[in-house]
């Protein structure tokens, strides 16, 4: 074991490598810096451009990227009450209120909640993932036939308020993975006889139409006129000690939610926010200086949303399933890498796994440095107008998906998902069930094929495996649940009525 | 937004077929053999299901029609002539290479948006193409499209 912590972690500070990491870092913090542009829209813009640098130096950029670019939204929604990412929007409850009077504080105590947040979660993915993976080696074709489907499920049931929605975006992510030719068959499926389709759907053109394309579509459609131009004097960037010793608790509980909630498929940043900053103020002994500039409110959110990283690395790297949006790229980026995540990871390519937890301590630690010492520069990144920033998004989501397999039609491609994806989200279909239909869909269909074969055609194979049943139960009453709660909620209303009269 | 509901259910219903139709003809014998057209049927029908299922539930709301597309607003007018800029785009890509492209397509969003400034109009397009050139093309050595001409 030693000797691949040790070769992991020569690789990781490669002054080539330490570079990427910074160089992704601060990307994601300008990312995350500019309202509009999410964690998720760097990450894919970034990707193709990780496959020049080589394996362990891409995915070393990417994990910058992905800190990075979390803690950026902490600073517009500071500075100008606008959260540069949904995961920063609690952040302005108490941010910006503290910021009109002492900004320098503010952002210092966000940027040392950040750095905690992502360290701690980051440790906690290097404790807890090798002990999963063991687990999960038990795992058979039911097993993740049915993880394939829990993961499908939980990400459906909560990204839609119409459950058939959210359904319908797994299916037809789902549904575009089926297209080529069948792996186990050698059939071509839905391919029209074109030879580009016959390769099957790419990921990465698809990811960047729906997240990088279809964000700057909204971008152009509300126009935002008004530009931040408020010039902020920074008077502090080091966070007192009274507020360490103040926020102390606060940080360290809510950096076990952010990993608890991380961890958990389909939840994400935003949530874990909302849910630390609710706890931290139910917890409080003094509660009332909560949404007037409490550095407890700062550092709740920053704490959580942060160590949302880590723990959403940790279904990742040891079952194969994405815990949110953002590591769903990482998988597909992983996956092009040749680093197939899987129990069998820790087995196979146990340095590459360590290179990635090392990687993403590292990521954090190039966080708070740049926090800390850059944030006079990032602070301004807010100003720069729309009218510029959209074009280059453009341009870079063309680059982008160009640079993956230097296939013009892949621009058109990834033009077409951007145009229908944008549609799409105005008519509240959630994009991440698309995005892991996409991703899951052929593990899901390999691995019901072979359950098929092992049971001799018997369904009853995904309800004699106890992991399998009780998976399978779990994704049924997570897309249920909001049929359910409706129906609650409506006889409740019914009873209320009822005694009104 | 009932009314793109129930066009987006029809869409979906038509592809369920879609899916279902097409992959008839795949072998299959049985379920311990199920071949390449199991699982897309299996889909095909799901989505015929969840379709109707869409359809019935927009007819059945109560709450009032949520209009969330208007094709009559500024900001959706300025997404399709975004949209129309994209499309000669991708044919000054195609037939005249990736920069003459990106040339038209960044000055013509800039004006979109709100951009008058004539040297600003001229820098941002040269700014990018120099930054994209010197990035992609000497340091990474990727070779952009060059179009069907060149």
């Amino acid at each position: 074991m030693m000797e691949y912590f040790v070769s992991a972690l020569t690789q990781v500070v490669q002054p080539l490598n330490l570079a990427v990491i910074l160089l992704g870092t601060i990307v994601g913090i300008l990312a995350g810096a500019m309202p509009g542009l999410s964690s998720i829209m760097a990450l894919t813009i970034v990707t193709p451009f990780t496959f020049s640098l080589g394996g362990n130096s891409g995915i070393l950029m990417l994990l910058g990227v992905f800190c990075g670019a979390i803690y950026g939204g902490s600073i517009t929604a500071i500075l100008i009450n606008t959260p540069g990412t949904a995961n920063s929007a609690a952040t302005c409850l108490d941010g910006y209120p503290m910021s009109r009077h002492s900004p320098g504080r503010a952002l210092a105590i966000s940027t040392m909640a950040s750095t905690f947040g992502g360290l701690f979660s980051a440790l906690a993915l290097f404790f807890t993932a090798p002990m999963l993976a063991k687990v999960a080696l038990n795992f058979g074709a039911p097993e993740y036939f049915a993880l394939g489907i829990f993961g499908l499920s939980i990400v459906t049931g909560i990204s839609s308020k119409s459950v058939f929605k959210g359904i319908i975006g797994a299916i037809i992510g789902l549904a575009l993975a089926t297209v080529g030719i069948d792996v186990i068959s050698g059939q071509p499926r839905f391919a029209f006889g074109s030879v580009y389709l016959m390769g099957g759907i790419a990921y990465i053109p698809l990811l960047i139409g729906v997240y990088a394309f279809a964000q700057g579509l909204t971008l152009i459609e509300e126009k935002v006129t008004e530009k931040a131009k408020k010039d902020i004097k920074l008077e502090r960037i080091l966070p007192t000690w009274a507020d360490i010793k103040k926020t102390s608790p606060t940080i360290l509980g809510c950096s076990v939610i952010g990993t608890i909630i991380g961890a958990i498929p389909g939840t994400g940043g935003d949530i874990a926010s909302w849910l630390g900053y609710t706890q931290a103020k139910r917890f409080a002994k003094d509660s009332s200086q909560f949404g007037k500039g409490d550095p407890r409110g700062i550092a709740a959110p920053e704490s959580a949303n942060n160590a949302v990283s880590g723990g959403a690395l940790i279904p990742l790297l040891t079952l194969g399933i994405p815990g949110d949006a953002g590591s769903a790229v990482m998988l597909g980026a992983l996956m092009m890498q040749g680093i197939i995540p899987s129990p069998l990871l820790f087995e196979n390519q146990p340095v590459q796994v360590y290179i990635i937890i090392f990687g993403l301590i590292a990521a954090n630690i190039c966080m708070g440095l740049l926090g800390f010492g850059g944030i006079r520069i990032f602070s301004k990144i807010s100003g720069v107008p729309k009218e510029i920033l959209t074009p280059i998004i453009f341009v870079f989501c063309c680059v982008g998906t160009f640079c993956m397999n230097h296939n013009v039609y892949d621009i058109f491609f990834m033009l077409i998902a951007g145009a229908v994806g944008y549609f799409l989200i105005k008519l509240d279909f959630a994009m991440p069930p698309v995005i892991l239909g996409l991703i899951l869909g052929p593990t899901i269909e390999k691995n019901l094929q072979k359950a098929l074969v092992l049971s001799d055609g018997s369904f009853s194979i995904f309800f004699t495996h106890p992991i399998s049943c009780v998976l399978i139960v779990i994704a049924v009453v997570s897309l249920m649940l909001p049929l359910i709660t409706y129906f609650v909620k409506k006889k409740q209303g019914k009873n209320e009525e009822a005694a009104a009269e | 937004m009932k009314k793109y509901n129930y066009i987006v259910a029809a869409v979906l219903l038509v592809v369920g077929i879609g899916m279902i139709v097409g992959t008839m003809d795949f072998p299959y014998h049985g379920l311990s053999d199920i071949g390449g057209g199991f699982w897309p049927k299996l889909l095909g029908g799901a989505l015929l299901l969840c379709s109707i299922g869409l359809a019935l539930e927009t007819a059945l709301k109560k709450q009032p029609d949520e209009v969330t597309i208007d094709f009559r607003s500024e900001g959706m007018k300025r997404v399709l002539i975004a949209l129309g800029i994209m499309v000669v785009f991708s044919v000054l890509t195609y037939i005249l290479g990736f920069f003459v492209g990106t040339f038209f397509m960044v000055i013509s969003c800039a004006i979109l948006l709100g951009e008058r400034n004539k040297v600003k109009l001229l820098a941002i397009p040269v700014g990018v193409i120099v930054f994209i050139y010197v990035v992609f093309e000497m340091v990474l050595h990727t070779n952009l499209p060059a179009g069907i001409l060149f």
